[in-house]
């Protein structure tokens, strides 16, 4: 899905950094329709979902289910947290989402709350949600080179005593991101 | 379970439009070609599982306006813009991103 790079048949695709959209003002809590037609990987009736941040922990944003179930993830942009992210994903998952390169793209990595006392958070890089910017459809896909990245990548862990805030670039190797 | 005994370069079919070939044998390893309708998507049996619990581990019950989370000032490369990110119809056009 990277329009630099055509020819390969697993493209190399930064879709992260993902540049920061539109300036419009006065719309700091903005919630963003979500639609991800194929649902999540064994969430597979969740399909529309709202994104709003969470202003107060940015910067973690939450997508919440809309459609009955009260439920909800929080996730994150990689590039909040990490230096370089490049993923590749499936052709057939770039053509679905119409998604021709990494500006095009809004990927969400899925955290996950394991202790909150102290803390244990993991995020989820094998398997992000790549959404079109445009239509606002989007795929939890499985990168496929996914046994680069951890389908628990340890963000916060302040059970060792530390504070254990571990942020930067994901895993060595692969091109720089954008 | 239906056991098959395949030899190298032979497949079978499963019903009308999915194709898995044998392409290689090599020791104690083999090596699969799956020919199937592009919407039927394909994972190692191992990644598939491990995002299937990661997800059920991640999904929560709706906090309402109450989240309990951490304010990670810290956490945040991109330093938090006064007017947040979202995905709009259109980018905002920086080139690099960030």
């Amino acid at each position: 899905m990277d329009a630099a790079a055509p020819s390969t048949p697993q493209p190399v695709a930064p879709p992260s950094p993902v540049p920061v959209a539109h300036e419009t003002a006065a719309h700091a809590s903005a919630k963003t329709r979500i639609r991800l037609p194929f649902g999540l990987i064994g969430l597979r009736h969740l399909t529309c979902f709202e994104l709003e941040p969470i202003t107060e922990s940015w910067p973690f944003q939450r997508l919440r289910a809309l459609e009955g179930a009260n439920v909800e993830m929080v996730v994150l942009e990689p590039n909040t947290f990490l230096e370089s992210y490049p993923i590749r994903i499936r052709d057939e998952d770039a053509e679905d989402l119409g998604i021709a390169d990494g500006e095009s793209a809004l990927v969400l990595n899925i955290v996950a709350f394991h202790q909150m006392s102290p803390l244990f958070v993991t995020v989820n890089l094998a398997g992000p949600i790549v959404v079109n910017r445009v239509t606002g459809v989007g795929k939890q896909v499985i990168v496929t080179h996914s046994e680069r990245y951890s389908v628990a990548h340890v963000l916060m862990d302040a059970r060792q005593g530390d504070s254990g805030v571990a942020p930067g670039s994901a895993e060595p190797g692969g091109t720089q991101g954008a | 379970m239906l056991i098959l005994s395949r030899r190298e370069g032979e497949s079978i079919m499963i019903g009308d439009d999915i194709e898995v070939v044998v392409t290689r044998i090599d020791h104690d390893s083999v090596r699969l070609g799956v020919n199937a309708p592009r919407k039927l998507a394909v994972f190692r049996n191992e990644i598939y599982r491990k995002i299937q619990e990661s997800n059920m581990a991640s999904v929560r019950e709706a906090s309402g306006a109450g989240p309990v989370l951490p304010a990670l000032p810290a956490l945040a490369l991109r330093p938090k813009p006064s007017v947040l990110p979202h995905p709009a119809p259109h980018s905002g056009g920086d080139p690099n991103g960030r």
